[in-house]
């Protein structure tokens, strides 16, 4: 009888397992589309700025790309880590599950220090691998003009989620850009930063 | 007694003086209706305004008083064999006849029997010959410059970044001579005429007659003659890099004079002038950095969300505690 409540009792936990590791693969599955899509709206972004570089009115004319609902203000580039990323123009729960977001600052490339926020998932994308990078690394920040500007990174450091100095310029009158991720389960962020390269 | 006749010569002296000047400004005021040209020592092209496509006569004279029916009178001629304009014309033999050694001489023009110039002062000295006004046609452009902008260094002035955008006069001469300038602001008169004149000059074209165009370059060697300044003087700068900057205190509106020399060995020294219009301050762009107004207490949550990791986790831990017990049960039933 013991043995039958046992069987009963293992077979639940089976399909309970089941689903759960299908839903992970749903999850992380999901995210390589997501990974795919994105790369699209890069190319798109990238498509759109040689057209008005081409056009006539190259100088006045701006990139117009929007991506579920969000607008975006720019490309990021790693290519330590080997990613590249739309920016979307605004900080959200939801917006992050999309792609990498302006959390704070003006526009890219613009003076100033921006802040971006990425998920630190665990399958490596988003800002996954954010944690590979040191001092010295490269970045690539490019504007919807097409203006594409290197910085190089000078600082890495973990922090309170309390901890909002981050967002500052550590430099007045340089451009400056912060990347946020969380680290230790959700209870820090990695912040790292970097200037650009004169 | 003594006292009326002293009253009458100030009187004669004051009607005199006054006669003079109105007979002076009527003087100057009869010489704008002609225009001339040097072709030689002795021999001159005089434009007559309003006459320059109508035929007439003209005669001189050195007696301001001289009768008009002793006057010998010539037919006008021709400055060109096609589509020329009609014009009094002083050959060697008039010129000896009538300038050669003589203080005044006088002209009468008449059409049929209708004066239309009588004894008017004609000054040769006046006359602009073809050499002056290739010279003048020289002028901000014997030197080659292009005009063009600089971008000054970034500022930061309490926390607003000013960028700065400058006119600049670029030396595109092809020579290895040495080049200074001298920049001046039009303020004055003279200057600002010159300006006017300048302008006046490019934009000649051949709407204007031949003594509407003479007319501007006697007023432009006049002006120009006046400001140009020595070429020895000290306060010339030597040009860096080919380049001459819009001045520091410049504001938008402002106009300046740009002299420039050029200096080559065994010649001498070439003056040349460019007009500087300043179309924007010279700090004019001021781009604002965001002041922060907003307050963030928060970083954003951007961990992976690892409650599936959790739940197979515990499934897995209950699945082998579960059978751990049915092994356990099935030793104990044995």
């Amino acid at each position: 009888m013991k043995n039958k409540i046992y069987n009963i009792i293992l077979t639940v936990l089976g399909i309970a397992f089941v689903i759960t590791i299908v839903l992970i693969a749903i999850k992380y599955g999901g995210n390589q589309i997501k990974e795919e899509k994105l790369q699209e709206v890069v190319s798109e972004v990238k498509t759109q700025i040689e057209n008005i570089k081409q056009s006539e009115k190259s100088d006045t004319k701006k990139v117009e790309v929007e991506y579920n609902g969000y607008n975006i203000v720019g490309i990021i580039k790693i290519p330590t880590i080997n990613i590249e990323y739309p920016i979307i123009d605004k900080t959200s729960d939801k917006a992050m599950e999309v792609a990498i977001t302006r959390f704070w600052g003006n526009n890219v490339n613009d003076i100033g220090n921006l802040t971006m926020a990425g998920h630190n998932y665990l399958d490596g994308t988003m800002f996954g691998r954010t944690k590979k990078l040191n001092i010295g690394d490269k970045i690539e920040m490019t504007d919807l003009t097409g203006k594409t500007i290197e910085y190089a990174i000078f600082s890495k450091y973990v922090i309170d989620p309390n901890d909002v100095e981050c967002v500052k310029s550590v430099q007045g009158n340089t451009r400056e850009i912060t990347l946020l991720t969380c680290t230790n389960g959700r209870s820090n962020r990695l912040v790292i930063k970097a200037r650009e390269i004169i | 007694m003594r006292e009326t006749l002293k009253n009458k010569i100030l009187l004669c002296l004051l009607i005199i003086v006054m006669a003079i000047t109105i007979l002076q400004g009527f003087s100057y005021a009869q010489s704008e209706n002609l225009q001339m040209i040097k072709k030689s020592k002795e021999e001159y092209m005089i434009y007559i305004s309003n006459l320059l496509n109508e035929e007439f006569e003209f005669a001189f004279s050195n007696n301001v008083a001289a009768q008009k029916d002793t006057l010998v009178f010539q037919k006008a001629a021709l400055d060109n064999a096609e589509n020329g304009n009609y014009i009094a014309y002083v050959d060697s033999n008039t010129y000896t006849q009538y300038f050669k050694n003589q203080e005044d001489t006088y002209l009468w023009v008449k059409q049929a029997e209708n004066y239309k110039v009588e004894a008017q002062k004609v000054n040769l000295k006046n006359a602009l010959s073809e050499n002056d006004i290739e010279k003048l046609n020289l002028v901000t452009k014997a030197i080659k410059v292009e005009a063009g902008q600089k971008e000054l260094p970034v500022k930061d002035k309490n926390g607003v970044k000013v960028t700065s955008k400058i006119g600049t006069i670029i030396i595109k001469d092809d020579t290895a001579a040495t080049y200074s300038y001298k920049i001046v602001k039009a303020t004055d008169t003279n200057s600002k005429e010159f300006i006017r004149i300048a302008k006046a000059m490019n934009d000649l074209d051949n709407n204007k007659n031949i003594f509407e165009q003479l007319s501007i370059y006697e007023q432009f060697q006049e002006v120009y003659s006046k400001i140009m300044p020595k070429t020895t003087a000290k306060e010339w700068t030597k040009v860096e890099d080919n380049t001459i900057e819009q001045p520091e205190n410049s504001k938008k509106g402002d106009q300046y004079l740009v002299w420039l020399k050029k200096e080559e060995a065994g010649k001498e020294p070439t003056i040349d002038v460019q007009i500087m219009d300043c179309n924007n301050d010279y700090a004019q762009n001021y781009e604002k950095q965001d002041v922060v107004i907003k307050q963030t207490t928060k970083l954003p949550i951007t961990g992976d969300n690892i409650i599936l990791f959790v739940i197979a986790g515990v499934i897995l831990a209950f699945i082998i505690a579960i059978v751990v017990l049915k092994i356990k049960n099935k030793k104990d039933t044995k």
